[in-house]
Protein backbone atom coordinates (compact mmCIF):
# COMPACT_ATOMS: atom_id res chain seq x y z
CA UNK A 1 0.00 0.00 0.00
CA UNK A 2 1.15 3.47 -0.84
CA UNK A 3 1.80 6.33 2.10
CA UNK A 4 3.54 9.72 1.96
CA UNK A 5 5.68 10.69 5.21
CA UNK A 6 4.31 13.97 6.24
CA UNK A 7 7.56 15.35 7.40
CA UNK A 8 9.23 15.11 3.99
CA UNK A 9 6.98 13.56 1.75
CA UNK A 10 8.89 10.64 1.11
CA UNK A 11 6.89 7.99 -0.83
CA UNK A 12 6.74 4.48 0.09
CA UNK A 13 5.01 0.73 -0.21
CA UNK A 14 4.23 -0.50 3.30
CA UNK A 15 3.70 -4.58 2.90
CA UNK A 16 1.45 -6.74 4.80
CA UNK A 17 -1.14 -6.24 7.26
CA UNK A 18 -1.25 -2.62 8.93
CA UNK A 19 -3.19 -1.42 11.64
CA UNK A 20 -5.05 1.77 12.84
CA UNK A 21 -2.57 3.39 15.35
CA UNK A 22 0.58 1.48 14.13
CA UNK A 23 3.93 3.22 14.37
CA UNK A 24 5.82 3.15 11.17
CA UNK A 25 8.94 4.47 10.85
CA UNK A 26 9.56 6.92 7.53
CA UNK A 27 12.14 4.99 5.31
CA UNK A 28 13.92 8.32 4.03
CA UNK A 29 14.31 10.92 7.04
CA UNK A 30 13.90 7.98 9.50
CA UNK A 31 10.73 10.04 11.34
CA UNK A 32 8.27 7.76 13.81
CA UNK A 33 4.45 8.43 12.02
CA UNK A 34 1.27 6.75 13.37
CA UNK A 35 -1.24 4.95 10.40
CA UNK A 36 -4.32 6.96 10.83
CA UNK A 37 -6.21 5.83 8.54
CA UNK A 38 -6.13 2.84 5.90
CA UNK A 39 -8.07 2.45 2.70
CA UNK A 40 -7.50 0.36 -0.21
CA UNK A 41 -4.22 1.09 -1.57
CA UNK A 42 -3.74 4.04 0.78
CA UNK A 43 -2.60 4.76 4.16
CA UNK A 44 -2.43 8.10 5.97
CA UNK A 45 -0.35 8.91 8.63
CA UNK A 46 0.42 11.36 10.75
CA UNK A 47 3.38 12.82 12.62
CA UNK A 48 3.41 11.23 16.84
CA UNK A 49 3.70 14.51 19.52
CA UNK A 50 5.28 12.77 22.40
CA UNK A 51 2.77 13.43 25.44
CA UNK A 52 4.75 14.61 28.89
CA UNK A 53 3.11 11.62 30.07
CA UNK A 54 4.43 8.53 27.98
CA UNK A 55 7.13 6.22 29.40
CA UNK A 56 7.89 2.58 29.57
CA UNK B 1 -9.09 -17.06 26.09
CA UNK B 2 -9.52 -13.74 23.83
CA UNK B 3 -7.23 -11.14 25.03
CA UNK B 4 -7.95 -7.22 24.98
CA UNK B 5 -4.92 -5.03 23.87
CA UNK B 6 -5.40 -1.79 25.57
CA UNK B 7 -2.84 0.76 23.96
CA UNK B 8 -2.70 4.14 22.39
CA UNK B 9 -0.40 3.46 19.61
CA UNK B 10 1.16 0.31 18.38
CA UNK B 11 4.68 0.45 18.50
CA UNK B 12 7.00 -2.90 18.13
CA UNK B 13 6.26 -4.31 20.99
CA UNK B 14 2.35 -4.47 20.90
CA UNK B 15 3.17 -5.71 17.31
CA UNK B 16 5.35 -8.67 18.90
CA UNK B 17 2.34 -9.35 21.48
CA UNK B 18 -0.18 -9.18 18.30
CA UNK B 19 1.82 -11.97 16.46
CA UNK B 20 2.83 -13.98 19.62
CA UNK B 21 -0.66 -14.30 20.32
CA UNK B 22 -1.79 -15.32 17.30
CA UNK B 23 1.23 -18.22 16.94
CA UNK B 24 -0.33 -19.56 19.99
CA UNK B 25 -3.62 -19.62 18.25
CA UNK B 26 -4.82 -16.49 21.28
CA UNK B 27 -7.37 -13.94 19.55
CA UNK B 28 -6.56 -10.57 20.16
CA UNK B 29 -9.13 -7.18 20.35
CA UNK B 30 -7.59 -4.12 19.89
CA UNK B 31 -8.61 -0.81 22.44
CA UNK B 32 -7.39 2.45 21.80
CA UNK B 33 -7.64 4.11 24.68
CA UNK B 34 -7.89 7.59 23.06
CA UNK B 35 -11.09 6.07 21.87
CA UNK B 36 -12.60 4.83 25.21
CA UNK B 37 -15.55 6.53 26.03
CA UNK B 38 -17.50 4.84 28.84
CA UNK B 39 -20.61 4.62 30.80
CA UNK B 40 -19.25 4.74 34.12
CA UNK B 41 -22.59 4.57 36.16
CA UNK B 42 -24.22 2.62 33.66
CA UNK B 43 -24.35 -1.01 33.51
CA UNK B 44 -20.92 -3.42 32.34
CA UNK B 45 -19.80 -2.92 28.93
CA UNK B 46 -19.23 -6.21 26.66
CA UNK B 47 -15.70 -5.79 25.34
CA UNK B 48 -15.82 -9.58 24.57
CA UNK B 49 -12.36 -9.85 25.89
CA UNK B 50 -11.38 -12.28 29.29
CA UNK B 51 -8.66 -10.44 30.01
CA UNK B 52 -6.95 -7.12 29.22
CA UNK B 53 -3.22 -6.03 28.91
CA UNK B 54 -2.52 -2.33 29.25
CA UNK B 55 -0.26 -1.45 26.55
CA UNK B 56 -0.74 2.43 26.77
CA UNK B 57 2.28 4.62 26.79
CA UNK B 58 0.35 7.40 28.15
CA UNK B 59 0.20 6.68 31.92
CA UNK B 60 -2.87 9.30 32.38
CA UNK B 61 -4.64 6.83 29.70
CA UNK B 62 -3.46 3.51 30.87
CA UNK B 63 -4.32 4.36 34.60
CA UNK B 64 -7.69 5.47 34.42
CA UNK B 65 -9.24 3.17 31.69
CA UNK B 66 -7.82 0.76 34.09
CA UNK B 67 -9.62 1.76 36.73
CA UNK B 68 -12.72 1.76 34.72
CA UNK B 69 -12.31 -1.55 33.05
CA UNK B 70 -11.58 -2.82 36.32
CA UNK B 71 -14.84 -1.12 38.19
CA UNK B 72 -16.90 -3.29 35.31
CA UNK B 73 -15.47 -6.58 36.72
CA UNK B 74 -12.30 -7.04 34.18
CA UNK B 75 -9.56 -8.48 34.45
CA UNK B 76 -6.48 -6.29 34.02
CA UNK B 77 -2.83 -6.60 33.70
CA UNK B 78 -0.92 -5.06 35.35
CA UNK B 79 -3.94 -3.83 37.79
CA UNK B 80 -4.70 -0.12 38.35
CA UNK B 81 -2.84 -0.65 41.93
CA UNK B 82 0.12 -1.74 40.46
CA UNK B 83 0.01 1.06 37.84
CA UNK B 84 -0.61 3.30 40.34
CA UNK B 85 2.29 2.43 42.87
CA UNK B 86 4.57 2.35 40.03
CA UNK B 87 3.87 5.24 38.66
CA UNK B 88 4.88 7.16 41.11
CA UNK B 89 8.49 7.27 42.52
CA UNK B 90 7.31 8.06 46.19
CA UNK B 91 4.69 5.51 46.46
CA UNK B 92 6.95 2.96 44.61
CA UNK B 93 9.73 3.79 47.07
CA UNK B 94 8.09 3.59 50.05
CA UNK B 95 6.40 0.10 49.02
CA UNK B 96 9.65 -1.78 48.16
CA UNK B 97 10.54 -0.22 51.66
CA UNK B 98 7.84 -1.74 53.30
CA UNK B 99 9.23 -5.00 51.42
CA UNK B 100 12.58 -4.61 53.28
CA UNK B 101 14.53 -3.99 50.00
CA UNK B 102 17.44 -2.03 49.50
CA UNK B 103 17.23 1.25 48.17
CA UNK B 104 19.15 4.74 47.10
CA UNK B 105 18.73 7.11 50.00
CA UNK B 106 15.89 9.12 49.21
CA UNK B 107 14.53 11.93 51.01
CA UNK B 108 11.41 13.91 50.19
CA UNK B 109 10.66 17.65 51.16
CA UNK B 110 7.72 19.51 50.21
CA UNK B 111 9.22 23.67 49.97
CA UNK B 112 11.88 24.88 48.87
CA UNK B 113 13.84 25.81 52.07
CA UNK B 114 13.32 21.46 53.24
CA UNK B 115 14.71 20.21 49.90
CA UNK B 116 17.79 22.10 50.34
CA UNK B 117 17.55 21.23 54.05
CA UNK B 118 17.38 17.44 52.96
CA UNK B 119 20.22 17.92 50.46
CA UNK B 120 21.91 18.90 52.85
CA UNK B 121 21.80 15.58 54.57
CA UNK B 122 22.20 13.31 51.89
CA UNK B 123 25.50 15.43 50.79
CA UNK B 124 26.61 16.04 46.62
CA UNK B 125 25.97 15.09 44.17
CA UNK B 126 22.32 14.00 44.66
CA UNK B 127 19.96 13.56 42.27
CA UNK B 128 16.11 15.19 41.78
CA UNK B 129 13.34 13.38 39.87
CA UNK B 130 9.79 13.99 39.28
CA UNK B 131 7.20 11.90 41.02
CA UNK B 132 5.68 10.95 37.68
CA UNK B 133 7.61 10.42 34.53
CA UNK B 134 10.12 8.43 32.69
CA UNK B 135 12.50 8.04 30.31
CA UNK B 136 14.52 10.61 32.62
CA UNK B 137 12.44 13.37 32.14
CA UNK B 138 13.22 16.32 34.28
CA UNK B 139 15.62 14.12 36.53
CA UNK B 140 18.49 16.02 37.38
CA UNK B 141 21.96 15.26 38.73
CA UNK B 142 22.59 18.23 41.55
CA UNK B 143 26.03 18.52 41.45
CA UNK B 144 26.64 21.31 44.19
CA UNK B 145 24.11 23.31 46.18
CA UNK B 146 24.56 26.46 43.91
CA UNK B 147 23.09 24.36 41.24
CA UNK B 148 20.57 22.60 43.06
CA UNK B 149 19.12 26.16 44.25
CA UNK B 150 18.81 26.81 41.06
CA UNK B 151 17.12 23.80 39.51
CA UNK B 152 14.94 23.91 42.49
CA UNK B 153 13.92 27.34 41.43
CA UNK B 154 13.19 26.52 38.46
CA UNK B 155 10.69 23.75 40.01
CA UNK B 156 8.96 25.94 41.81
CA UNK B 157 7.63 27.75 38.22
CA UNK B 158 6.27 24.98 36.40
CA UNK B 159 3.51 25.45 37.76
CA UNK B 160 1.85 22.02 38.37
CA UNK B 161 2.15 21.56 41.94
CA UNK B 162 3.26 17.83 41.91
CA UNK B 163 6.22 19.54 40.93
CA UNK B 164 7.04 20.95 44.14
CA UNK B 165 6.92 17.67 45.77
CA UNK B 166 11.01 17.36 46.23
CA UNK B 167 11.99 13.42 45.76
CA UNK B 168 15.77 13.57 46.30
CA UNK B 169 17.86 10.87 46.20
CA UNK B 170 21.74 10.17 46.61
CA UNK B 171 23.43 9.68 43.53
CA UNK B 172 24.88 6.41 43.00
CA UNK B 173 28.34 5.70 41.74
CA UNK B 174 26.87 2.95 38.75
CA UNK B 175 29.88 2.09 37.04
CA UNK B 176 28.10 3.83 34.22
CA UNK B 177 25.12 1.04 33.49
CA UNK B 178 22.41 0.19 35.47
CA UNK B 179 20.77 -3.14 34.91
CA UNK B 180 17.07 -3.40 33.55
CA UNK B 181 15.20 -6.71 34.52
CA UNK B 182 11.56 -8.12 32.75
CA UNK B 183 9.61 -9.91 35.37
CA UNK B 184 6.72 -12.45 34.50
CA UNK B 185 5.42 -13.50 37.47
CA UNK B 186 7.71 -15.27 39.24
CA UNK B 187 10.29 -15.07 37.03
CA UNK B 188 13.22 -12.68 35.56
CA UNK B 189 12.84 -13.66 31.88
CA UNK B 190 15.25 -11.47 30.41
CA UNK B 191 18.10 -9.15 31.53
CA UNK B 192 20.19 -6.73 30.35
CA UNK B 193 22.57 -4.04 31.09
CA UNK B 194 22.01 -0.53 29.98
CA UNK B 195 25.42 1.81 29.25
CA UNK B 196 25.09 5.61 30.19
CA UNK B 197 24.18 7.44 26.90
CA UNK B 198 27.61 9.60 25.87
CA UNK B 199 28.20 13.17 27.38
CA UNK B 200 24.92 11.99 29.82
CA UNK B 201 25.08 10.56 33.66
CA UNK B 202 21.45 8.75 32.77
CA UNK B 203 21.09 5.50 31.40
CA UNK B 204 18.25 4.60 29.43
CA UNK B 205 17.80 2.39 26.38
CA UNK B 206 14.85 4.31 24.78
CA UNK B 207 16.72 7.46 24.59
CA UNK B 208 19.91 5.54 23.60
CA UNK B 209 21.85 3.96 25.59
CA UNK B 210 24.08 1.10 24.89
CA UNK B 211 22.93 -2.39 26.16
CA UNK B 212 24.69 -5.92 26.57
CA UNK B 213 22.81 -9.45 27.86
CA UNK B 214 23.77 -9.74 31.63
CA UNK B 215 23.73 -12.95 34.09
CA UNK B 216 21.04 -13.06 36.00
CA UNK B 217 22.46 -14.66 39.73
CA UNK B 218 20.70 -15.33 42.55
CA UNK B 219 20.73 -12.52 44.55
CA UNK B 220 19.37 -10.55 41.39
CA UNK B 221 16.84 -12.66 40.64
CA UNK B 222 15.41 -12.63 44.37
CA UNK B 223 15.40 -8.90 44.17
CA UNK B 224 13.49 -8.45 40.82
CA UNK B 225 10.67 -10.86 41.73
CA UNK B 226 10.65 -9.53 45.38
CA UNK B 227 10.22 -5.86 43.88
CA UNK B 228 7.77 -6.72 41.46
CA UNK B 229 5.72 -8.34 44.01
CA UNK B 230 5.99 -5.46 46.28
CA UNK B 231 4.39 -3.29 43.75
CA UNK B 232 1.83 -5.48 42.49
CA UNK B 233 3.21 -5.88 39.17
CA UNK B 234 2.64 -9.25 37.20
CA UNK B 235 4.29 -8.05 34.54
CA UNK B 236 7.67 -5.55 35.25
CA UNK B 237 10.80 -3.94 34.42
CA UNK B 238 12.66 -3.81 37.20
CA UNK B 239 15.62 -1.18 37.70
CA UNK B 240 18.86 -1.89 39.50
CA UNK B 241 21.78 -0.21 40.77
CA UNK B 242 25.18 -1.38 41.08
CA UNK B 243 26.87 0.69 43.47
CA UNK B 244 29.84 0.25 45.49
CA UNK B 245 28.82 -3.68 45.04
CA UNK B 246 25.79 -3.20 46.28
CA UNK B 247 22.34 -3.85 44.36
CA UNK B 248 20.31 -0.88 44.75
CA UNK B 249 16.51 -0.96 43.51
CA UNK B 250 16.49 2.27 41.08
CA UNK B 251 12.54 2.24 39.86
CA UNK B 252 9.69 -0.57 38.67
CA UNK B 253 7.91 -0.12 35.73
CA UNK B 254 4.49 -1.54 34.75
CA UNK B 255 4.27 -0.85 30.88
CA UNK B 256 8.14 -1.72 30.16
CA UNK B 257 9.30 -1.35 27.17
CA UNK B 258 11.08 -4.41 25.53
CA UNK B 259 12.03 -4.24 21.92
CA UNK B 260 16.10 -4.02 23.42
CA UNK B 261 16.04 -6.06 25.80
CA UNK B 262 14.39 -8.92 23.22
CA UNK B 263 17.26 -7.80 20.84
CA UNK B 264 20.05 -8.40 23.11
CA UNK B 265 18.97 -10.93 24.94
CA UNK B 266 16.91 -12.81 22.12
CA UNK B 267 14.60 -13.93 24.54
CA UNK B 268 10.97 -13.95 22.98
CA UNK B 269 9.12 -11.94 25.48
CA UNK B 270 5.89 -11.36 23.69
CA UNK B 271 5.35 -15.01 23.57
CA UNK B 272 6.11 -15.55 27.48
CA UNK B 273 3.63 -12.87 28.20
CA UNK B 274 0.98 -14.48 25.96
CA UNK B 275 1.56 -17.66 27.94
CA UNK B 276 1.44 -15.55 31.51
CA UNK B 277 -1.53 -14.48 30.03
CA UNK B 278 -3.28 -17.64 28.91
CA UNK B 279 -2.42 -19.55 32.77
CA UNK B 280 -2.93 -16.52 34.98
CA UNK B 281 -6.53 -15.09 33.28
Amino acid sequence: MKATCPECYFEFDVEGEVMIGEIIDCPDCGVELEVVSVDDDKIVLQTITVEEDWGE
Amino acid sequence: MILGLIHNRIAWEEKEIIEAAKRKGVPVKLLDSRNMEVDVTGDKCDYGVDVFLQRSISYTKGLYSTLVLEAMGYRVINSYKCQEICGDKLKTTIALKQAGLPLPKTRLALSQDAAIKALDKLGYPSVIKPLIGSWGRLVALLNDPTSAKAIIETRETLGDNIHKVYYLQEYVNHNSRDLRLFVIGDEVVAAMYRYVIPGDWRSNATIGGKTEACKVTDEIEEIAIRAAKATFSEIAGVDLLEGNGILLLNEVNHNPGFQHLATVTKVDIAGKIIDYLKENM
